[in-house]
């Protein structure tokens, strides 16, 4: 496998290939990224890790939204697309939405943050999503989130968050522990001692930083058992001088 | 792209006001992702111009009867700040600054995939701080390099160039004195890779040969430009594959 860097309008492979990214263009150029990125070229295929892009709701994803604004029969969510996204009132009483006898904000207010299954995705603009547990999977976490802390980062990022076959996820679970969540959008759910989410923020800050680095979760291994050790002796100090 | 010259033809040793040869660009930095906030950023400082680009979305258009169907539109502001310039200037966007937009957005619009985003829109934003110039063409190349950096898809970098006459000599990249006192100004946009044109005006007079002589002479300083965008995308995606000591300093 090789690994080239990619930028727009530099060809990057001629010849025949089978698998192509869809972020490939192909002309007389021959194979040619439109994103700024890393592309992995093995045998016929041409796969392209973007640097940014922005997040394409697909139906079935599980997503963090954010309450923006009330419909007259639902409420706009901010999933962090390109436009936001309409949760009807009927998913949320699980019966007939009556104007005249039910109030929204007494369910869902501005601001509230909300786990979501993506419904139906008709176009770019129109996306709808449910409070239902579509998967019937039971691990994600539906409706209004409380007493959680949230990390934003870009949604090309969560493959390097849960790593190969979730080795980076295991990880951090196994280290952390407390209550861990990956939504589709990339945002990262966490219940646990501020302490320990800290650790976990400077952790996906180092992730975000260094995308594309070989070894990383060796390196985050060590860097997580260092901030531990760290967190443990402040700890010991407080006690002693109490 | 450019030709060699010819041995036989004559080096023209003109030095210019500012000390630079004929051929000479000032000298150029471009730096990518330099706001936290906006979606993609880039910096240009090319001689004494400093020029900034920011670059949102796609996002929702408003207003909505605006939007199109098909395509996402591509809304671009050039804008010189007050400070810009050597006497203030108005911050009221003048006759000449909503030209340039239009030119900008024009030249952009050939290489952005706006087909992928039906009904949204892409916002630039140019900021001029500091004009010493040929800021137009600067502009396109800093707005290029920050809608790279926004992870919007593009069929090629944008990268602009300017040539001119100035007491007779046909030269490259020219400067705030040459502007003014020169006879002809020729501002250039291309797409290296797809070896288009997207940008080209002409203000004064030159001869049929000394046009063509121009022209070959700003696409030479383009390319150089263009080796820099890359470098500057280059360096973004380098510090993201290189494992560091000191990048959180846990101990602090």
């Amino acid at each position: 496998m090789k690994r080239v860097i990619a930028l727009p309008g530099v060809s990057i492979h001629k010849g025949p290939a089978q698998k192509v990214d869809e972020k490939i263009i192909r002309d007389a150029r021959g194979y040619v990224p439109s994103l700024v990125g890393v592309a992995q070229i093995s045998g016929k295929s041409i796969d392209l890790i973007p640097y940014k892009d922005i997040y394409r709701p697909v139906k079935g994803d599980y997503v963090v939204g954010v309450v923006v604004g009330y419909a007259p029969n639902g409420w706009f969510i901010d999933i962090g697309s390109f436009v936001k996204a309409f949760l009807p009132a009927a998913d949320v009483l699980n019966k007939r939405f009556d104007p005249r006898k039910d109030e929204l904000s007494r369910y869902y207010k501005i601001g509230d943050v909300v786990g979501l299954y993506v419904s139906e995705v008709r176009r770019l603009g129109n996306i709808l999503v449910t409070v239902k547990d579509v998967k019937k999977t039971k691990d994600k976490r539906l409706g209004k989130l409380t007493d959680y802390y949230i990390i934003k980062v870009w949604s090309t990022k969560l493959p390097r968050i849960i790593g190969k076959k979730g080795s980076m996820i295991k990880l951090l679970k196994e280290k952390l522990g407390g209550d861990l969540l990956i939504a589709q959008n990339g945002v990262i759910l966490y219940k646990g001692p501020y302490e320990k989410f800290m650790v976990l923020n400077k952790i996906i800050a180092l992730i975000t930083a260094k995308t594309f680095a070989t070894g990383l979760t060796e390196y985050v291994n060590d860097l997580i058992n260092k901030m531990l050790e760290v967190n443990l002796d402040k700890k010991d100090e407080k006690e002693g001088d109490d | 792209m450019p030709k060699k010259e010819k041995k036989n033809e004559k080096v023209d040793e003109f030095i210019r006001p500012d000390g630079r040869k004929y051929d000479e660009l000032r000298p150029y930095k471009i730096r990518a992702h330099i706001l936290k906030n906006a979606d993609g950023s880039a910096e240009i400082r090319l001689g004494g111009n400093w020029i900034i680009a920011a670059v949102y979305g796609p996002k929702e258009h408003f207003p909505k009867f605006e939007i199109s169907q098909d395509r996402a539109i591509l809304n671009c502001r050039y804008h010189m700040n007050p400070y810009s310039t050597s006497e203030r200037k108005s911050p009221k966007p003048s006759r000449r600054e909503i030209e340039l937009s239009k030119v900008i957005r024009n030249a952009l619009t050939q290489s952005v995939i706006l087909d992928d985003f039906p009904e949204m829109s892409i916002d630039v934003f140019i900021e001029v701080a500091q004009a010493e110039g040929s800021t137009r063409v600067a502009s396109i190349t800093a707005a290029s390099v920050a809608l790279a950096d926004a992870g919007i898809p593009m069929r090629d970098m944008v990268v602009g160039c300017s040539a001119g006459k100035y007491n007779g000599h046909i030269i490259l990249d020219v400067g705030e004195i040459e502007d003014k006192e020169g006879e002809a100004d020729l501002p250039i946009a291309i797409m290296p890779n797809l070896r288009k044109v997207v940008l080209l005006q002409m203000d004064g007079k030159m001869t049929h040969e000394e046009f063509k002589k121009a022209f070959d002479l700003a696409l030479k300083g383009a390319m150089q430009l263009y080796e820099e965008q890359l470098n500057a995308l280059k360096n973004i995606l380098e510090s993201m594959s290189t494992l560091g000591e000191g990048e959180i300093n846990e101990k602090k």
